[in-house]
């Protein structure tokens, strides 16, 4: 699933870049992520628990590396989850640009499922893509205010 | 019901049938219905991953786990485990290169499929072993996923099977006479890519296995939903190093088979046997319908390349065609659905040229084995196609084009000169096409909706198209059935045959062949299927086999338990053989009613006492016979339908469907009705609703019935059936298959009354199936 996209945060460059390096901010633009730690060697590593049409409550044991870091201008997310019901596995290349005081974030995001979440939600999940992102991109906009 | 001097009268008759009681009042078992003391149930860890080294299995937390009895992953089976059998080896073609790889009962090192079975959990039941599932740590280091047919030849593409250079499973080339010197004089060649895809057998009831090791009696005993209890029952005795008397397999009723139940040897099926005499236990296994999606076989892809040559009144002078076969993560069926698509391709038409090439790719999706029809779909589709084209280009009747190129009745036996899937070439044995396109043409009306019906839909603005469309049929193959009839004292005749029985109204089919020679009625008759405690030799129901072979076995037998009866009774009765008749159950003598004897009393007759015995003989009114064809019989017919489009909506609505079919000397015309019935909806999902879409990662995405669309009742239509009879001269009762006859043509037929009815809005359609949406995107655009 491919989704590209884009998003205006009203906060400067600077400040979405450093938020998105915080783990409660990351956690709250990955929609469904209930915890997220920040380990020693820079991974972030959580939980998060998706719902996605007869699928309720797939809890999922997530991974989150962020590579590629070029402050304050782009970095890549690469997001694996593992759990019982089969696995997550993305990788999201995301841009930052100035738009006067605000911030532009230009994202592309190819995102696998698989297992048994894919094989009934995937088709589902792939018309709700989109929209997920930018609702965790918005709760991501309101903690930076 | 009686029968005098003939026998076999009831032959064509529309008997009740003798199963419904048992299915509609509940007392049909069904495996799910065993239960037994201190019974175990099973869940299986699969894979998530479709392609992947299997790195480490962390069995200890689900071994800890409540309730749990056992967890088993591939190197906890020991020697035990091994890959299945290749069941169908390649039949001797000259040209031909063949890679076996079989599916193993625990995926060991690598997993080639989503779903394929890691490890299996045995617990006090079904909830303990799925939590327990749950808590198997399975470590997969992923590789890239082959998700295509045509992927799996690219360059780089990984290698599924890494013994193997590639995953090319098999390169097979037959040929007839020069197609190239043919097409070279052809007033037209027509070429074109095909692509036609198949989908899950979606039965009503899973696959589900019980089995119970009885140490006191040294037995073990399997339910399995398989279509071949005996082989089940041979190879399992081999793999657990059991002669085969110790090992009972019972089929019981079974909720519709379709093919996947006759692949052999699921994992699931090594396994439970194995763990119940591990555990000395039962253990019960039920596939449920997700599971079903992965880990029972399905059927898929195969993309056409084809070309036909025709002079100009579109006669046949060849056809070329080279095709890719998806074969899923392994081979056991060997090449059977590819060379049914070869062989099937040529139809009921004089082809005096041909050359056929295929590519069997392995992918890694789940194990290809036939689905009713079996590989036959893809070849109709081509070639109904390709004369659907050549009549457009040659501005001929689509009908006509057919009737100029059908083989004639004289023409029989018809050697094809290439080899049939079941290693004895291609013959027709028997054939008469015109009658059945003839029939067809006059119950749909094809003048008259041309000349008549055509226009006033056009005038009310209605898109609506018709089609007529013709195939073949290889049934009835070898090697051979059995059937053992006996008349017991209290006059009831019980037949007892080792095919197993899936829904096809063997319980009536049978009886009636039995019940004409024994002068009674099919009700009187008992049928026994699917036990090989009760019946030692068979094969299994596949093939549209099942009437063809063990119905002659059953007549056979039971036409020398008639001796037996005419034997007895004529020592009773102090009569002549010849001046007796059987009817109503008894035996009299002729113009005598009141010299007459019971059958039920000569079946005490015939079990002699003390002193009565004399050398010879044998007790019982009772006879063993066993048939076995030289090659498969050939069934043939003819679909036709009037279909509306909704170019709004793209949806379909079928406003008449016709089947005229040959198959041969019709038993039960009910029964034969009931198939094609059954067929036909098979047909009607495989063209427009059936598809298993799978990712560009081979994640399958539509495993459930709300996104994987079956037919409903809504959208079969009533369908308007008629038979034309050319008896097979294969087999004494003339009888060839119709088991997957209905399922066949169905998409040919769809492709070419969706043309018909949208014109050149839609254009050529190549590609089956069909769905709501593509026609929309075909009609409206994306």
């Amino acid at each position: 699933m491919l989704i590209e996209s884009e998003f205006l945060f009203s906060a400067s460059r600077e400040r979405v870049y450093e938020g998105l390096q915080s783990p409660e901010i990351l956690a709250k633009a990955l929609p469904g992520t209930e915890r997220l730690e920040l380990l020693e060697d820079g991974r972030y590593e959580g939980e998060m628990v998706v719902s996605v049409g007869p699928v309720t409550a797939a809890r999922f044991q997530v991974s989150v590396e962020l590579v590629d870091l070029v402050e304050p201008e782009s970095f890549t997310m690469i997001v694996g989850g593992k759990g019982k019901l089969g696995f997550v596995e993305g990788r999201a290349d995301i841009r930052l640009e100035d738009r006067g005081d605000e911030c532009l974030m230009i994202y592309r995001a190819d995102l696998g499922i698989g297992g048994r979440v894919a094989s009934v939600g995937q088709r589902l999940l792939d018309s709700v893509g989109k929209a997920m992102s930018q609702r965790g991109l918005k709760a991501v906009n309101k903690m930076l205010q | 019901m009686t029968t005098t001097g003939t026998i076999g009268s009831l032959i064509g008759e529309s008997a009740p049938r003798n199963e419904d009681h048992r299915l509609l009042t509940g007392d049909a078992l069904f495996v799910d219905d065993v239960h037994l003391d201190g019974m175990l149930h099973v869940a299986f860890v699969r894979s998530d991953y479709a392609h992947g080294y299997l790195r480490h299995v962390d069995l200890s937390e689900a071994r800890a786990h409540l309730g749990v009895i056992a967890v088993y992953a591939a190197d906890d089976l020991g020697d035990y485990w091994a890959p299945g059998p290749l069941l169908v080896p390649p039949p001797p073609i000259e040209r031909c290169e063949f890679r076996s790889a079989t599916q193993v009962p625990l995926a060991k090192d690598k997993v080639r499929h989503v779903g394929e079975a890691i490890v299996m959990i045995v617990a006090e039941s079904r909830y303990v072993a799925e939590d327990a599932a749950a808590l198997v740590e399975v470590h997969i280091d992923p590789l890239p996923p082959v998700a295509t047919t045509e992927g799996a030849l690219a360059d780089g593409a990984a290698r599924i099977h890494e013994q193997f250079d590639s995953n090319e499973a098999a390169h097979v080339v037959q040929e007839k006479g020069d197609y190239e010197a043919a097409a070279a004089g052809a007033a037209h060649r027509i070429r074109r890519r095909f692509k036609m895809d198949r989908g899950a057998s979606a039965p009503m009831e899973n696959r589900g296995i019980v089995a119970n090791w009885d140490e006191q009696g040294g037995e073990l005993t399997v339910w399995d939903t398989t279509q071949a209890p005996i082989p089940i029952r041979n190879g399992l005795a081999r793999m657990l190093g059991l002669p085969e008397r110790q090992v009972r397999v019972i089929a019981p009723f079974i909720g519709g088979g379709f093919g996947p139940k006759i692949m052999m040897f699921y994992p699931e099926e090594v396994l439970l046997p194995w763990a119940a005499m591990q555990l000395k236990r039962p253990v019960k296994w039920i596939e449920d319908r997700q599971e079903s999606f992965f880990a029972t076989t399905q059927e898929r892809e195969q993309i056409h390349d084809a070309e036909l040559a025709v002079d100009a009144e579109g006669r046949i002078l060849g056809v070329s065609d080279s095709f890719l076969c998806d074969t899923g993560a392994y081979n056991p069926y060997g090449l059977t659905i590819p060379i049914n698509s070869q062989c099937t391709l040529l139809g009921p038409y004089a082809v005096p040229n041909y050359w056929s090439e295929f590519r069997l790719v392995f992918t890694n999706k789940p194990t290809v084995t036939p689905v009713r029809g079996a590989g036959r779909q893809h070849g109709v589709f081509v070639m109904e196609r390709l004369l659907d084209l050549a009549a457009s280009e040659l501005g001929i009747d689509r009908a006509e084009i057919r009737r100029r190129n059908y083989l004639p009745p004289d023409a029989f036996p018809h050697d094809h000169e290439i080899l049939y899937q079941d290693f004895a070439p291609l013959v027709y044995d028997s054939g008469n096409y015109e009658p059945a396109l003839d029939k067809a043409l006059e119950m749909i009306g094809w003048d008259q909706f041309k000349s008549e019906l055509r226009p006033a839909y056009e005038a009310e603005g209605r898109s609506v198209g018709i089609g007529i469309v013709s195939y073949v049929e290889g049934t009835g193959v070898g090697p051979y059935e059995g059937a053992r009839v006996t008349i017991q004292t209290d006059g009831r005749v019980c037949v007892t045959t080792g095919v197993g029985t899936q829904g096809q109204g063997h319980f009536t089919s049978f009886a009636q062949l039995v019940a004409g020679p024994l002068g009674v009625t099919a009700a009187d008759v008992d049928v026994i299927t699917g036990d090989t405690a009760k019946f030692n030799w068979g094969t299994g129901t596949f093939a549209s086999r099942g009437a063809v072979v063990a119905g002659n076995a059953c007549h056979a037998a039971a036409l020398a338990v008639r001796e037996k009866v005419l034997m007895t009774a004529a020592a009773a009765l102090g009569a002549d053989h010849e001046e007796l008749e059987i009817a109503d159950g008894s035996v009299h003598v002729r113009d005598a009613p009141d010299r007459a004897i019971s059958l039920g009393d000569l079946a005490s007759l015939a079990n002699p006492l003390r002193g009565a015995v004399k050398p010879g003989t044998e007790p019982g009114l009772e006879a063993t016979a066993y048939f076995g064809p030289e090659h498969g019989t050939t069934a043939s017919g003819v679909h036709a339908m009037v279909l509306e489009v909704d170019r709004e909506t793209a949806t379909l609505n079928i406003l008449r469907y016709v089947v005229v079919h040959d198959c041969g000397t019709v038993i039960n015309p009910m029964i034969v009705e009931g198939q094609i019935h059954g067929g036909v909806a098979h047909g009607i999902g495989n063209s427009f609703y059936e598809q298993l879409v799978f990712d560009e990662g081979a994640q399958l995405m539509n495993a459930s019935f709300m996104d994987y669309l079956l037919p409903t009742a809504t959208d079969v239509p009533h369908i308007e059936t008629a038979h034309v009879t050319t008896p097979s001269p294969l087999n004494p009762l003339g009888i060839k298959g119709v088991g997957e006859a209905g399922a066949i043509p169905v998409a040919a037929l769809f492709a070419q009354a969706l043309e018909d009815a949208l014109g050149s809005d839609v254009g050529e359609i190549l590609e089956m199936p069909l769905s709501p949406n593509l026609l929309f995107k075909l009609l409206h655009g994306d």
